[in-house]
């Protein structure tokens, strides 16, 4: 458990025990997690009659999703177009292999998802990634809009060397330098992933803070140890999260929860119009010409339609002349998050008519994916993979049905999450 | 993984365009076209006993599974002159059409809801057929690749535009192909873009060719991903990804973009015509702050510069457009 210390600490040290947060400290029975029993994780699945354990497995997987499944839905102004820091602690105490492989392998394998998948939602935003090791604080991309430099930054094997001790005041102080000739109709946001219980910082760090609240950079932070206090504070006080991670899966999550834009608050921000370049795929060249972005040779690219350079993916900024180059789709991508779609209502399962069609999304037949509570043997002996859930037998508790409030039509669980993480649009309502 | 292996069982959606009016200015015939794709589908079948399938149909107002049947206890009768799986995927589709169709004549009185005649729920099909790949994805441990046909036959509705651009996106995510069938009419854009973005294929049939739909199913969309790493498939030409800005229906190269609610506009205004914003006055001068920033992005060395520049020069004398 990586949020646990090994000193014994007397009760009246505690100075700040926050027990409303995400996870809670304290556990079901009232005491904290360190005073429980340890859980082993086998033992919450249990054999059902036919001795399988396919449903138990089942039932957990069905709890857990319906975790993720309510969320926040209203029409709010987002900052659609971020300027991110991604803050990366490369000191030795990010060596700790009490997340396998270490700490700084699963960090740097996870922020190039996160990269990859911070460009799929946000492809107009941009990114930048700082480093922080022995007391200092390097930037290891530039803010830009194309997601392969900053994977390729983090895949450099040079950044898996650890050194020293972070500074998370000369990182907030690079960020925010280069955040400051960011737009304003753009938010500023700086994402820390701290694996140090200390920092060592050249000056006092509450003048850091108020900088950072003059500049409205939102500051977020990722620990995979435990809570600090003047981490926490920083983040609190400029309107960012802190999370701490309790498990990989978990750590996953965390991170991950920083994806989707974030609502604007502050009052200052301004709106603008953004001059972007929509430029033409080019085929057809008879010699392979250099793009300007990595001066590699090819066939095709896209050109500019300001300075006809050529780049070779997009979206990102002309390198020539600035000019940031999109195509259509890409402003499509982020429309989803300007409309959400509304959250399904569980239907009860008592007054529900018996009806012989299913889900009105992938089909399947309402007895095959009942509730979460009770679900019963599933003989393992179907042949095709739409058919294998079809024995499962009847729900009590939620019904495992859920209508859209607009079209009304009904869905189960695994086409309500579908929907509203991946497809973002109502099969009943388009 | 990088390569994908051949025995891996694939999973195919078939989405079947039956809007009646479409079909009423084509050559070919809805009947004959039907019986060809059952042709395919049954060869697809044959391929592989894993092969698994999903039949969609889609008209001007719903949208309906046809395989497997929605209604579970629908049984049709034993015939052993036939294999059964062809048997049951032949009765199911060609029941469901004649259903939809009747369905449709009864209800063409109703109101259509901004839909016109000779318009198709392409995104409500589309939709359906990723949650269906995802139930598959989600209750199988192997791995399945999916692909969709849609085999379509109506114009493009401008105000799917949206929902079909997020289901692309999806199937882009989830690394399905959409391949795209056009039998009827001209060139759809929003499809074109569905099989480019998903790595998918489009054909549009030759209107002399329209009897050569089978040809057409079973040379192209036959393969599975495995197989079209290998073949030469027919290239998708030059597709437009450019936009067309909300204020004229031009379409543009260098286009304004509302910060707030990312609408296109072919000139600056100083306020957003679809989310009524204000935008800030200052920056609707010439020398805005766009410039400054974007010389803060990028930090270029002299010599990047100059190969820069020497490129553009290069390009644009070339034998660019």
């Amino acid at each position: 458990m990586p949020n646990q210390t090994n000193e014994p600490v007397d009760e009246d040290d505690y100075i700040d025990i926050d027990d409303t947060g995400p996870e809670g400290l304290k556990g079901a029975d009232g005491g904290y997690a360190w005073e429980e029993e340890y859980k082993r994780s086998w033992d919450v699945i249990q054999e059902d009659a036919s001795g399988s354990i396919q449903s138990s497995i089942m039932g957990i997987n069905d709890q857990r999703k319906r975790k993720r499944r309510l969320r926040d839905t209203a029409v709010i102004r987002r900052g659609i177009i971020r300027h991110v820091v991604l803050v990366v602690d490369q000191s030795e105490n990010m060596a700790a292999r009490d997340i396998l492989p270490s700490r700084i392998q699963a960090s740097l394998t996870l922020l190039e998802h996160f990269v990859g998948e911070f460009f799929d939602q946000n492809p107009i935003s941009q990114l930048m990634v700082v480093g922080t090791k022995d007391r200092l604080a390097e930037k290891l991309t530039d803010l830009s809009g194309n997601p392969m430099d900053h994977i390729g930054s983090l895949r450099d094997k040079t950044n898996r060397d650890l050194a020293g001790e972070p500074s998370l005041q000369n990182a907030l102080e690079l960020g925010m330098h280069a955040l400051k000739r960011a737009p304003t109709h753009g938010s500023r946001e700086i994402l820390c992933m701290f694996g140090s219980l200390t920092t060592c910082d050249p000056g006092d760090i509450e003048q850091t803070l108020e900088a950072l609240k003059a500049a409205e950079v939102r500051v977020s932070m990722v620990h995979l140890a435990a809570e600090v206090h003047v981490f926490k504070r920083i983040c609190t006080a400029t309107g960012g999260t802190f999370a701490v991670v309790v498990d990989d899966d978990n750590m996953k999550d965390a991170l991950f929860e920083n994806i989707p834009p974030p609502p604007i608050v502050n009052d200052k921000a301004t709106s603008d119009m953004i001059q972007m370049g929509f430029s033409i795929k080019a085929n057809g060249f008879d010699v392979p010409t250099p793009c300007v972005c990595h001066h590699k040779l090819s066939f095709t690219g896209f050109v500019c339609p300001r300075c006809k350079s050529k780049v070779c993916s997009l979206p990102t900024d002309c390198d020539v002349c600035g000019l940031p180059l999109v195509s259509a789709p890409h402003l499509a991508r982020s429309y989803h998050h300007l409309f959400p779609e509304e959250n399904y209502k569980e239907a009860n399962a008592d007054a529900l008519p018996v009806d012989v069609s299913g889900c009105f999304g992938c089909g399947a037949a309402w007895s095959t994916v009942g509730g979460s509570s009770n679900i019963g043997g599933i003989a393992g002996s179907a042949v095709s993979a739409v058919q294998s859930t079809a024995e499962a037998v009847g729900h009590s508790g939620g019904s495992g049905r859920f209508q859209c409030p607009r079209c009304r039509h009904e869905f189960c669980l695994e086409c309500d999450i579908f929907v509203h993480e991946t497809l973002h649009n109502c099969p009943g309502c388009v | 993984m990088s390569e994908p292996v051949e025995s891996d069982a694939s999973l195919l959606v078939v989405a079947l365009d039956i809007n009646s009016s479409a079909w009423a200015r084509s050559l070919l015939t809805l009947d004959s076209a039907l019986q060809q794709t059952i042709i395919f589908i049954n060869a697809y079948l044959a391929l592989k006993p894993e092969n698994q399938l999903v039949v969609l149909a889609s008209s001007k107002r719903q949208c309906k599974c046809l395989y497997p049947p929605e209604n579970k206890n629908f049984v049709p009768e034993q015939d052993i002159q036939v294999y059964e799986q062809f048997r049951v995927v032949d009765v199911c589709i060609l029941a469901g059409i004649k259903e939809m169709l009747m369905g449709a004549e009864v209800a063409a009185a109703d109101a259509n809801r901004g839909i016109e005649e000779g318009q198709t729920l392409i995104s409500r099909a589309l939709s359906k057929a990723l949650c269906h790949i995802n139930r598959v994805n989600e209750s199988t441990l192997s791995k399945i690749w999916s692909r969709i046909l849609i085999i379509s036959a109506a114009e493009d509705s401008p105000r799917e535009y949206i929902s079909l651009m997020n289901s692309i996106f999806a199937a882009q995510k989830m690394s399905v192909l959409i391949d795209i069938c056009k039998v009827i009419g001209g060139d759809s854009v929003f499809l074109q873009q569905a099989a480019d973005i998903s790595g998918g294929t489009y054909l549009k049939l030759d209107v002399a060719g329209s009897e050569s739909l089978l040809q057409t199913l079973m040379f192209t969309f036959l393969a599975d991903h495995y197989t079209r790493e290998i073949l030469y498939m027919p290239g998708n030409e030059q597709i437009d990804f450019r936009a067309t800005c909300f204020c004229h229906k031009r379409v543009i190269d260098i286009g304004y973009v509302c910060s707030v609610c990312l609408s296109i506009f072919c000139k600056m205004a100083p306020v957003c015509s679809t989310c009524r914003t204000k935008f800030s006055i200052r920056l609707i001068k010439p020398e805005s702050r766009s410039s400054s920033a974007s010389n803060g992005q990028t930090t270029r060395t002299n010599s990047q510069q100059a190969l820069s520049v020497s490129n553009s020069a290069s390009l644009s004398q070339g034998t660019l457009l």
